[in-house]
């Protein structure tokens, strides 16, 4: 444990990186930089109520935030040297992002929204392998930065209405008011870069067949660059009126999405 | 001393470009603007050379008396704005610079009004029975300030103007009458009813008066 630390430490910055090639490896030789491509699937769990961070509003909660799933796939070309290696790659992310809107006062969905977000991730990322064993397999430790575009992006307002009768006649009196982005759809704002900083632990089995061998690990990603700002990444601000006529606002929230995520990883050296 | 100069000389053209950058760009705020309540007053008013009006800062009181021509059916629209996007400039720099050219903020208007009724409560007169729509005898104060009174259609093409620019929001709906009623004896109310596109009606009522 006390080793595994001391790497990332290590990893983390520079002068610790030309200490452990100083101290720790002085006594081997230097080796040439090896190169291996890996393909990779990952699949991510998001985690549950890291999204609704910018509860702004007023009143009972009435935004919902299923915790769903994030598959991605990536083509990454690794190179290593001594114990260290770099990834550079490109990926692609799908997350399922959707939300509903529910009335405080009967607990009844007002709305519900069903979206997919697609990305194209570049993938960089510096890792250390902390520990070989005899058969040739290994435990590495990784830290990405993964600056990301969206392949998709929608922006609405949908108003949600419910029919009322006063003195016999009927009208659509509003219930509520939804405002949601999916995506980037502000392009005036370009800064800071939205980007996926990984963290994942490794396992790289022995070789299976030619240069082969799988690399199974799990993964932490948390989303940057998402701030309070409108039209940078998924979002929704949402009334519930009182209703029946009455448009007095009974709860307002808002939402920016800011995707914490477990996960984990399959891929295959070639 | 040569390094200094050359390094305060740099700033200074930093700052400059910044500026321009600043100048020539515009930071905006957008709201969705729905429509919350209508709060309907009766005013006595006055109009200056101008054809502004001046009215009373309190509604009428409940039965006061006052002349038709100075009667101001007012209904004062109230609103909910939702920040929607801040908007910048064509590049960084202008959210940035926002503080020193501040752009007029974007209204998107989610509703639209469809109609404008004034319904009396009381006999007005033998064409305006109780329960009749007077706004085909209603003059009404263009809502763009341009100091107009328009008709019925006027009005909804000043509003639909308001709607479409998006540059302003639609505050009051604000009446007169053109005829008088047949009894001045007799106690005058209102509703002043708004429809909006989304088939919700906004209506409020205020408080009688007598009429002469």
């Amino acid at each position: 444990m006390k080793k595994i630390c001391l790497c990332l430490v290590l990893l983390c910055t520079g002068a610790g990186m030309a200490h452990a090639q100083r101290n720790i490896f002085a006594s081997k030789a230097r080796q040439k930089m090896q190169y291996r491509f890996a393909a990779e699937l990952a699949v991510q769990q998001q985690i549950n109520g890291v999204d609704l961070v910018a509860d702004e509003g007023t009143g009972p909660s009435v935004l919902r935030l299923p915790a769903q799933n994030n598959i991605g796939l990536s083509l990454n070309l690794l190179g290593q040297r001594d114990r260290r290696y770099f990834r550079f790659g490109l990926g692609l992310l799908g997350q399922a992002s959707g939300f509903s809107v529910s009335d405080p006062q009967s607990g009844r969905v007002l709305y519900r929204a069903d979206y997919t977000n697609y990305y194209m991730t570049l993938k960089l990322a510096l890792g250390y392998t902390v520990k070989y064993w005899n058969k040739g397999s290994r435990l590495d430790l990784e830290l990405g930065y993964n600056p990301y575009i969206h392949l998709n992006k929608e922006t609405g307002v949908v108003l949600v209405t419910e029919p009322y009768v006063v003195n016999g006649q009927q009208y659509e009196g509003l219930k509520a008011y939804v405002d949601y982005d999916y995506g980037k759809t502000n392009a005036d704002i370009d800064y800071p870069p939205l980007t996926i900083l990984n963290f994942s632990p490794v396992y790289q089995s022995p070789v299976l067949f030619g240069r082969s061998a799988l690399r199974l690990g799990l993964d932490v990603s948390y989303k940057l660059g998402a701030g309070a700002k409108f039209g940078t990444t998924n979002a929704a601000e949402v009334a519930v009126f009182k209703g029946d006529g009455d448009r007095s606002i009974i709860a307002e929230q808002r939402y920016i999405d800011r995707h914490f995520t477990l996960g984990i990883v399959l891929g295959l050296t070639f | 001393m040569k390094k200094i100069l050359l390094t305060s000389f740099a700033f200074t053209g930093i700052t400059l470009l910044v500026w321009l950058f600043g100048a020539t760009s515009c930071f905006r705020n957008t709201y969705n603007v729905l429509y919350e309540r209508i709060d309907s007053r009766l005013y006595r008013y006055e109009e200056d050379t101008y054809h502004n009006l001046i009215r009373e800062d309190t509604g009428l009181a409940a039965y006061a008396t006052v002349p038709r021509e100075h009667l101001l059916l007012s209904g004062h629209l109230f609103m909910h704005l939702f920040l929607t996007q801040a908007h910048t400039g064509w590049n960084n720099l202008g959210t940035r610079a926002w503080a020193y050219k501040p752009g007029p903020a974007v209204y998107h208007h989610q509703e639209r009004i469809k109609e404008v009724r004034i319904i009396t409560l009381h006999d007005y007169n033998q064409s305006y029975p109780a329960g009749s729509d007077m706004a085909p005898i209603c003059s009404f104060y263009a809502p763009d300030n341009s100091g107009q009174w328009v008709d019925r259609a006027g009005l909804y093409e000043k509003i639909n103007t308001i709607q479409e620019q998006r540059m302003e929001l639609l505050n009051f709906i604000d009446a007169r009458l053109m005829e008088s009623p047949q009894n001045a004896a007799n106690e005058q109310q209102f509703v002043i009813q708004v429809y909006t596109d989304k088939g919700e009606m906004l209506s409020d009522t205020t408080l009688p008066v007598f009429i002469q």
